[in-house]
């Protein structure tokens, strides 16, 4: 086992780093928490020759939530600062339920939403409940910034649309909306602190009348990518909710899931599962925006 | 050893340097010209080297040796490749990743050869090799007329070694053409003395320093990596160290064999256990490892008669095991118990007292128990955990199960050369005040060598801090039996070192104030252990788990073990050494099993337990001031866990796992919820 060696760079500010990046494009990447990186390298990943740690950016380790403009996540914010941050509580808490699920306390410490997201893990926990909620990030470069939707962000396992000297600056999630409920569920055969090998969150709004509105459903660890349920969605949107209807919402789930078999679990485990998951997270969904329309 | 229950208290004197990370392993060390060595393995099972195209290695830069079957004997592949991750070439370059380039730059021309089914189904219906058999009455006999019979099949497949610390090995040459190894060893007397037979060398000419003692493995064994540090240091005349990779290890590092056993049990209408048989068909790889069928295989807990307990072995293309140890018997003989007391309508914890072992009775290995409270811990375990009131008002998905073990201390085990089970120290005073030990145990009792300085401190009234330890080093501590290992020879260096006190202080009162400083030698022979009735170490666990019986997961939410350890020299370090088997426990009632090739197989792909899988735990000890000393806590508590586990989840879901670990998915198969 190769122990590898690096120069890490803590720039002060975002145009440094910027031009950390430019100067040792040929073997760099950016560190954040660095529980997902330091491990790869150590087992033997293409080799860089510098980190540029994101830690010291000024500005970067932000959690800002505003009624109108929603919550922004910095590349930063560690997981376990967002899970007990009272406002994400209050309006997310399918995501910080995903950051208190996520690993241990001692990876939680250390790891960022941002570096959960970027490494674009099929199964990364933060990015169900951040597509439930409409999340964003934003992706900046010595050229500017771009602003992509976490449904566009994961190309494949490993992939996004992360160019090589772009960083993934922070995370947007618009504010949501009164009356509404979210919530978010994984199960992994390793225990709590395994990795999911299938998780769903889910997100829905009451009208007046006691309909659904603006149901999204969200799936990890059962594709390729993070993924959305358009069929289940559809189902509900619009319609009041009752038990049968739920269960056929997470039938369809099943339906939108491409699970694969790995010594983890089976593919027929996979689907078991997001069909048992999904009806308990919209069943705490419609509980929280019942809750919160008494 | 009475008086010591203050100073006892204290953590151990290294804690704090281990703790903070300064404790020197053997990939700590560093000599001067040290070279860094790598293996080549092998991707196939089974396959016919037809060549080795070495050209492209050696000519890399950096490259010292490059060793081949013809140089490395005992190392590296002969012609045919045996197992998975068989070693196939060995290099020493002046950097691990030169090294590593170099394994990448050699061409194995490999034939494959169709391999012998590994999984332990298909030995179910395959005939196999009579291995050890145990043997007490006429179970067959008695089985056919006992008032129950109950028979289920069981099974606990191969998991890999955990090592906490990687198995480093340094070598470096030494005078007269021998060298020195610094590793980890649960005897480095019995390494030095494999490593010398492997190089046909002197054992004279082998020196092996015991850095830490690999957790829960009792033999001493070579391991590749010790091997090859050993071949290379002496292909190049410099230090040489390998440093496995965590899939490396999870391949090599002395798995424990899978074992499948059928189970059969008679029993008397009122519950006593009256015939067993045991068949247990293990897949052990090429041929298991040093140590037989592993620690305690087939003592069991419980008085029967009537006992058979057949051994079955099939070899197999996967990499060679360590002898299972006795988990999966018990996993079988409790499921057994559990399935009786369901058809006899008894509480499992009344069946479990019926039976229980009790001084006196014939053990299952032969011989006659001596002092032994496993009926003391069960009623603890049951006491602690409220086991009446609580199984009563358990709410739905939850259950509760209790399983014992009992282990033997350091008496004479079945078939151990009894000229070879011994142990010597040697206790020094020295001119300042203070004392010197000299051991070869690389492990004390109750997991702490510092036991072993605080018994030898209270015998000569001094501060352990007075007390210098000298461990695991072959050359400078007294030689010691080769058959004494792990905790056999922890056990016997405890009682060695407190007659060399108790000696000492003698020659102290009668020593010339002017006289030479004053030393002697302590002694102690298992065989003085196996006089008479056996003395056991036992224990008892209850467990609370809930089951979410739609996605298969399983929580432990309570754990109350009761540990019966003889004498406790150092309740901190027995503390850590039970904290250490109830982990253990979970990983084979909880863990996964991964594959043995693949990306995945990475230390963050190794589902390791942590207490988040579980609830609150509490482990009490029973003293035993007229014990023989010490006892070793083992891994007793680690291999009570599945059956209890196993048992609390028939009743939550009402059907008896019959398969350790359980993973989600084996739970939801077992309740008919999932196929394939």
């Amino acid at each position: 086992m190769a122990h590898p060696r690096f120069m890490v760079h803590q720039p002060a500010n975002l145009e440094e780093m910027l031009d950390l990046l430019g100067r040792h494009r040929t073997s760099v990447k950016v560190l954040a928490g660095g529980t997902d990186l330091l491990p790869r390298l150590r087992a033997g990943e293409p080799a860089v020759d510098h980190l540029v740690s994101v830690n010291r950016v000024a500005g970067l380790n932000r959690i800002n939530y505003m009624d109108e403009d929603g919550l922004v996540l910095g590349a930063g914010a560690r997981l376990s600062d967002v899970a007990r941050h009272p406002e994400v509580r209050r309006h997310y808490p399918a995501l910080a339920q995903a950051c208190a699920a996520l690993a241990t306390p001692q990876v939680r410490n250390a790891a960022t939403v941002a570096g959960n997201l970027a490494g674009a893990d099929p199964a990364a926990d933060t990015a169900p409940p951040l597509m439930a909620y409409r999340g964003t990030v934003v992706l900046v470069e010595r050229g500017g910034r771009r602003q992509v939707k976490l449904e566009q962000f994961f190309q494949g396992p490993g992939q996004s649309v992360l160019e090589p000297m772009e960083v993934l600056e922070a995370i947007r999630v618009p504010a949501q909306p009164a009356r509404s409920g979210s919530a978010f569920l994984r199960v992994s055969p390793q225990g709590p602190a395994g990795r999911a090998v299938a998780s769903v969150a889910g997100f829905l709004a009451l009208d007046l009348g006691g309909r659904m509105m603006g149901v999204r459903l969200a799936l990890g660890g059962v594709a390729p990518t993070p993924l959305r349920c358009p069929e289940a969605e559809a189902l509900l949107e619009g319609n009041e909710p009752h038990p049968e209807l739920l269960g056929r919402a997470a039938a369809a789930c099943v339906r939108a899931a491409r699970p694969a078999d790995d010594w983890r679990a089976s593919a027929n485990y996979r689907r078991a599962m997001v069909q048992v998951l999904a009806k308990r997270v919209l069943e705490q969904c419609l509980a929280q925006a019942q809750g919160g329309a008494q | 050893m009475k008086n010591l229950a203050k100073p006892m208290a204290l953590p151990e004197l290294e804690a704090a340097l281990k703790a903070r990370g300064g404790a020197l392993f053997a990939q700590d060390l560093s000599l001067p010209g040290l070279l860094h060595g790598a293996l080549l393995l092998s991707p196939l099972a089974h396959a016919r080297l037809k060549g080795l195209d070495l050209a492209k290695a050696q000519a890399l830069a950096g490259v010292k040796a490059l060793l081949s079957a013809s140089q490395a004997p005992g190392l590296l592949t002969q012609g045919q490749v045996d197992y998975l991750g068989q070693p196939l070439a060995a290099v020493a370059a002046i950097s691990l990743d030169i090294a590593h380039k170099a394994c990448g730059l050699i061409k194995a021309d490999l034939e494959e050869l169709p391999a012998a089914p590994a999984s332990l189904e298909t030995l179910a219906g395959q005939d196999l090799a009579a291995g050890p058999l145990l043997s007490l009455g006429d179970a067959p006999g008695v089985l056919a007329q006992a008032d129950l019979k109950v028979q289920a099949q069981f099974s606990l497949p191969s998991l890999p070694a955990i090592w906490p610390l990687a198995p480093a090995a340094l070598a470096a040459p030494d005078l007269g053409g021998g060298l020195v190894l610094w590793c980890q060893s649960p005897a480095p007397q019995a390494t030095q003395h494999l490593l010398a037979q492997a190089l046909g060398l002197a054992p004279g000419q082998v020196r092996v320093i015991a850095l830490g003692c690999p957790a829960g493995q009792e033999e001493a064994w070579l391991t590749p990596w010790q091997l090859a540090a050993a071949h290379l240091t002496l292909a190049t005349g410099r230090p040489v160290r390998l440093l496995p990779s965590p899939a490396e290890q999870a391949l090599l590092g002395g798995r424990r064999a899978g074992v499948l056993v059928k189970a059969q049990a008679g029993f008397s209408a009122q519950g006593q256990l009256v015939a067993l048989d045991l068949e247990a068909r293990l897949e052990t790889g090429p041929g298991l490892l040093a140590g037989g069928l592993g620690p305690d295989w087939g003592l069991l807990p419980y008085r029967c008669p009537n006992l058979r307990c057949q051994a079955r072995l099939a070899a197999s293309n996967l990499p060679p095991a360590l002898g299972p140890g006795n988990a999966a018997l018990l996993l079988a003989l409790e499921g057994l118990l559990d399935l009786a007391a369901q058809s006899l309508g008894q509480d499992p914890l009344e069946l479990r007292l019926t039976n229980a072992l009790q001084p006196g009775d014939t053990l299952s290995l032969g011989g006659q128990a001596g002092p032994c409270r496993l009926r003391q811990c069960l009623e603890q375990a049951a006491q602690a955990s409220g086991w009446h009131s609580r199984r009563e008002s358990l709410a739905p998905g939850q259950g509760l199960g209790m399983a014992p073990a009992v282990q033997m201390l350091g008496p004479l085990r079945p078939g151990q050369d009894a000229s070879q089970a011994f142990a010597v120290v040697e206790a020094r005073l020295e001119p300042g005040g203070g004392a010197h030990l000299l051991t070869q145990a690389s492990i004390g009792p109750q997991g702490s060598l510092d036991a072993l300085r605080r018994i030898l401190a209270a015998e000569l009234g001094l501060d352990p801090a007075q007390v210098r330890l000298t461990s695991g080093d072959s050359a400078l501590a007294p030689a010691c039996g080769l058959a004494a290992q792990g905790s056999q020879l922890a056990r016997l260096s405890a009682l060695a070192t407190a007659r060399a006190g108790v000696q000492l202080r003698q020659m102290q009162a009668q020593a010339q104030p002017e006289g030479p400083p004053l030393s002697t030698l302590g002694l102690a022979r298992a065989q003085e252990l196996a006089q008479g009735p056996l003395e056991l170490a036992c224990e008892a666990l209850a467990l609370e788990a809930s089951l979410d019986a739609l996605t298969g997961q399983v929580r432990v939410l309570g754990l109350w073990a009761c540990q019966d350890c003889g004498q406790v020299i150092s309740p901190l370090a027995l503390a850590g050494q039970q904290a250490q088997a109830v982990q253990e426990g979970l990983r084979l009632a909880l863990g996964q099993v991964p594959p043995l090739e693949g990306p995945d197989l990475t230390l963050a792909g190794l589902p390791l337990p942590t207490t988040l899988d579980l609830g609150a735990w509490q482990t009490q000890t029973l003293e035993d001031q007229d014990a023989q000393g010490p006892a070793e806590a083992g891994l007793g508590l680690a291999w009570t866990l599945p059956p209890a586990l196993a048992q609390a989840l028939a009743q939550a879901g009402g059907q008896l796992p019959l398969v350790s670990p359980l993973s989600p998915m084996a739970v939801l198969q077992t309740l008919g919820r999932l196929r394939g």
